[in-house]
């Protein structure tokens, strides 16, 4: 799809949920893996994530989430006409964890509810697929909350956030650019290759099998090409920023923050570099949260900021899984940033 | 600049980029193999080396298929 206009979409409001409970990559691994921790803390930039506790899920977090936003800004749950999820940690495989939403929320049954499979690049599609139904006026009022539960202990990267946006319809609005990409050519580079109807859960997947050097080795459920992603990232980020900077006809000397996806410390410097910005146009929450996937850009919107009932400029680029990759440029005015919810 | 000068800025430039420590010995025949700081965190950092230092887009299979320092080396020139 070329990069494109969305007319009469005001972004209202944004809010984000996280565990409290927190990993230190440095302290909570064991003693042999410490000296290769730090390297892998130095290179992302990742020290501390959130995990959410046994039994806790994504849709836990985004209820929360999405109650608080449809409280502050004074909406009532039966104005509300559509809610996304985009995610890739479902309650199930079926139904769509957005349509269990409708209900614990106490939506209206008329509510347009669905998922969509996305994760690190999510962002900018979930904001795109609710602008794009609230631009003709037939949904007034709409939530998308964004996110993942993807830590684990054994991984330094991945971290737990919900997010939720309020999107409405509003004539005088400023209009949202949008540029977004799919290279499914690349979907080896990061995939869960089993567990669905290519390659089934069985047996042998949950036993370790015994390498040359006699230690044994556990079989991959989660595969990430690092150097291949890399090189992906550094490419396909800075030209999609340019596109809807394009768009927009405004000059990037002006745009007040870049929000990228936040995997890895060094991408997103190269990316800075590459469109020849100063890093504090690109703040960063990799610090304290990892990579949350889809929830990683407007969780550092929400801590990194404040951008609470302010006017700014803002861009979103989110790239990973697919590959998809894209971006969205907005004036973010008057909306509401309560703050971070931790439970 | 010679090739010893380049080679030996080369060098500096990927102990940097592998955060590689002090003690270790980076040479030009040194085998990337029998390097246990050559991992997948070190080869994304090389990456970026040399985007960003040699203005070159190296391929990530070329990066696999390097097999000394040396190769590495060859690949920024």
């Amino acid at each position: 799809m070329p990069t494109f206009t969305i007319n009469n979409v005001r972004f209202s409001g944004l809010i984000s949920c996280v565990p409290l409970k927190k990993i230190n990559n440095l302290n909570d691994c064991s003693l042999d893996l410490r000296t290769y921790r730090e390297k892998v803390c130095k290179s992302t930039g990742i020290y501390e994530r959130r995990i959410c506790p046994e039994g806790v899920c994504f849709s836990d977090l985004a209820k929360i989430a999405a109650e608080k936003l449809i409280h502050k800004l004074d909406w009532q749950t039966d104005e509300v006409e559509a809610l996304i999820i985009v995610s890739q940690s479902p309650d199930y495989p079926t139904p769509s964890t957005a349509i269990i939403l409708q209900d614990k929320l106490g939506l209206s049954t008329k509510t347009i509810a669905y998922d969509v499979n996305l994760g690190c690049s999510g962002y900018p599609f979930g904001l795109h697929l609710l602008a794009s139904l609230v631009t003709t006026g037939a949904v007034k009022k709409g939530v998308v909350l964004v996110g993942d539960k993807s830590a684990s202990l054994h991984n330094p990267l991945f971290s737990d956030a919900a997010t939720a946006t309020a999107l409405e319809y509003d004539e005088n609005a400023p209009p949202c650019y949008f540029d977004l990409n799919s290279d499914g050519s690349g979907h080896k580079n990061i995939i869960v290759p089993a567990g669905a109807h290519r390659e089934p859960l069985s047996f042998h997947h949950l036993i370790p099998t015994i390498q040359p050097d006699g230690s044994t080795k556990r079989y991959e459920n989660f595969i990430l090409n690092g150097p291949a992603v890399y090189k992906f990232a550094v490419h396909s980020a800075p030209e999609s920023i340019k596109k809807v900077i394009q768009k927009s006809g405004k000059n990037i000397e002006k745009v007040d923050y870049i929000f990228l996806h936040q995997a890895n410390k060094l991408i997103n410097k190269t990316i800075a570099d590459k469109l020849q910005l100063s890093e504090t146009k690109f703040p960063s929450s990799l610090r304290e949260f990892g990579n949350t996937s889809g929830a990683s850009i407007p969780l550092t919107m929400t801590t990194q900021v404040d951008l609470n009932h302010k006017s700014a400029d803002i861009i979103m680029c989110g790239y990973g899984v697919g590959l998809s990759w894209g971006s969205c440029m907005m004036n973010i005015n008057n909306a509401i940033f309560p703050d971070l919810i931790e439970v | 600049m010679s090739k010893d000068n380049l080679l030996s800025e080369f060098i500096a430039n990927l102990r940097e980029a592998i955060d590689l420590p002090e003690k270790i010995v980076l040479e030009e025949i040194t085998s990337l193999e029998e390097l246990p700081e050559w991992d997948s965190v070190a080869m994304l950092g090389t990456l970026a080396m040399y985007e960003m230092k040699y203005g070159k887009e190296v391929s990530t299979d070329d990066i696999y298929e390097a097999k000394t320092v040396g190769d590495l080396y060859k690949l920024a020139n």
